[in-house]
């Protein structure tokens, strides 16, 4: 593979992408670096996703892979010279941005910075789930002659072989550009994946509502202690936390633009695509956007734009999932009558709502972010808001994971501890960007 | 909520924050072990060949009841597993040609090649070993 051709995959795909959903360019700084994030993000996606794609079709080869990156260079070179005559965006309202705000900020990204490569040398392979199931499948599709070893049912069901690789497949292709070298590229991306949440969350709210609330975004999420933990993990989480933000910011986007852009919708459902991609839990958020877009909005164009978009992940997961998968544990393990035990279990009710008020004053990992958005919640209820699609999705999401977890066959004490947090380190972002969106005023963009 | 105070709110919960993390990441993590599994089990991968399937027993139960996890015998799994890819360990098979013996305590060896009727064939390490089916 060539680093070159690797690179204007990555750039050239993610810049066709951002010039196919965004009707005019960016006409500030912030607008332009919110671009570039969305460039760099959508461009490894689709890069990791068309190694996924490739590999499948016609096996893991070194000719595939380097034609596969020409397709995605010249094909996004395209989008760029077809959406060569956009206009440029222009945002009135400028806004002070209080001095110590922007200090807080850079330590909090220093501090983040930090603490994750405090993390990442005590702990070389990852998180748990990391060296178990993202690096160890990145090993797998690196070393092995036969890409289906990693897909094997032999292997323990602890790998979930099931789960889709976009995290892999960027691991693995970097590890090809370093001749087979594995070391420090899943720290690389890892971080990387990090650096681009806090990128669009910080700047799409910047777009959205100034640079003020910009910061205050950013802040909470490089401040929430387990973030920089979960970048260090090297697990899919935080890439998973990339795509559900910048899904959310586009539809936010989307929906406070009055002239409502369809391509806009249409990039949400590609980064909804991305997420999926990403892991099992992306597929649930996809449907949780179309649910809220569909019965929040109720605008059937807007609906059929997102699921366009994400239609070509959803084909390259569905694929993968009927072809290559074995079975997923929580499918494999559950009967009908299990299921319905543990429905009606009240005990289990009972024990989860235990566990979930615990989380919420859980002070090492969440120190008060949890008790503050749910004040800020009440906050919003009390001034009766109606959430608008993106705060919907959020809440059916979270909501979602009731009867997830009260029905799924493993030990709920268990599960719930080893998996809970990683849940709310992917929906977080996008979290901050709703509640801050609902809590502080719109701004006025103007169109040229 | 004015906008001015939800700015000293975020400040405040953004210091405590990055108190807590920096409290945790350098005060309190620095003094826990650093764990590298690759140099932990290096010793394993060149007594296996480079691909194919190779048995996994360790001496902790391994079998559970639906509805329960036994974390013990499945992380030493895991563990051994990252370090071999791609070759595939089967997780309680003692019938392949080659057979990982994971032990937490390595005088039970005998014990466990006497139950799973394997036959020793070179340790890989303090606590794990290479044996093969009588």
């Amino acid at each position: 593979m060539s680093a070159l051709l690797a690179i204007a995959a990555i750039g050239l795909g993610g810049a066709g992408l951002v010039a196919l959903g965004f009707p005019e360019r960016a006409g500030t700084r912030a607008g332009r670096a919110l671009h570039g994030s969305l460039i760099l993000i959508f461009g490894l996606g689709a890069w990791s996703a068309g190694y996924a794609a490739a590999v499948l079709v016609f096996g893991n080869r070194t000719s595939v892979l380097t034609a596969k990156d020409a397709v995605l260079a010249a094909g996004g070179g395209s989008l760029l010279w077809l959406r060569r005559r956009r206009g440029i965006e222009t945002v009135t309202e400028e806004e002070r941005v209080p001095r110590w705000l922007i200090a807080m900020f850079a330590a909090a990204a220093a501090l983040c910075t930090g603490a994750m490569i405090e993390h990442t040398l005590h702990w070389p392979d990852g998180g748990y789930d990391a060296w178990m199931i993202w690096n160890m499948r990145a090993r797998f599709l690196l070393r092995a002659a036969d890409f289906r070893a990693a897909f094997s049912p032999h292997l323990l069901y602890w790998l979930h072989q099931d789960y889709p690789w976009l995290l892999p497949g960027v691991v693995v292709q970097g590890a090809a550009l370093r001749h087979g070298e594995l070391a420090l590229v899943a720290e690389v991306a890892s971080y990387l994946f990090g650096v681009l949440a806090v990128a669009v969350l910080s700047l799409s709210l910047a777009r959205l509502r100034g640079p003020c609330c910009a910061l205050l975004g950013g802040l909470t999420l490089l401040s929430t202690p387990c973030f920089s933990v979960f970048v260090a993990n090297q697990q899919s989480d935080v890439p998973l936390a990339g795509y559900t933000v910048a899904a959310a910011a586009l539809l936010a986007l989307a929906l406070e633009d009055r002239r409502r852009p369809p391509t806009l919708f249409a990039l949400a459902g590609f980064a909804a695509g991305l997420g999926a991609w990403t892991k099992n839990e992306g597929l649930l958020y996809a449907a949780c956007w179309t649910a809220a877009l569909l019965f929040g909005l109720r605008d059937l164009k807007a609906v059929l734009w997102f699921v366009a978009g994400f239609l070509p992940l959803g084909a390259l997961l569905a694929g993968f999932k009927l072809g290559f998968a074995p079975p997923n544990d929580l499918v494999a393990f559950s009967t009908a009558g299990g299921l319905l035990r543990r429905a009606l279990d009240v005990h289990r009710l009972g024990e989860f709502l235990v566990l979930s008020l615990r989380r919420v004053v859980f002070f090492q990992n969440f120190a008060l972010w949890i008790l503050a958005e749910l004040f800020a919640l009440w906050l919003l209820l009390r001034a009766r808001h109606r959430p608008g699609p993106v705060g919907l999705a959020l809440l059916l999401a979270f909501a979602a994971y009731v009867p997830i977890y009260l029905l799924q066959p493993h030990p709920l004490g268990w599960i719930f501890r080893t998996s809970v947090d990683r849940i709310f380190i992917q929906l977080w972002p996008a979290s901050i960007l709703a509640t801050l969106s609902a809590l502080l005023p719109a701004r006025t963009t103007a169109h040229t | 909520m004015t906008r001015q105070r939800i700015v000293v709110v975020i400040a405040v919960l953004s210091v405590v924050g990055m108190v807590r993390a920096s409290f945790f990441h350098f005060v309190m993590e620095p003094t826990h072990p650093v764990r590298h599994l690759d140099a932990e089990y290096r010793e394993l991968p060149p007594l296996l060949p480079r691909e194919g399937e190779v048995g996994f027993v360790t001496d902790l139960p391994m079998d559970e009841a639906p509805g329960e996890v036994n974390e013990g015998p499945k992380a030493a799994y895991l563990e051994a597993q990252y370090v071999v890819a791609p070759v595939i360990l089967r997780y309680g098979d003692a019938t392949l040609p080659l057979v990982v013996v994971s032990l937490r305590d390595p005088d039970r060896l005998d014990d466990v090649l006497r139950d799973r009727r394997l036959q020793f064939v070179s340790w890989a390490g303090p606590r794990v070993a290479v044996a093969r089916p009588r």
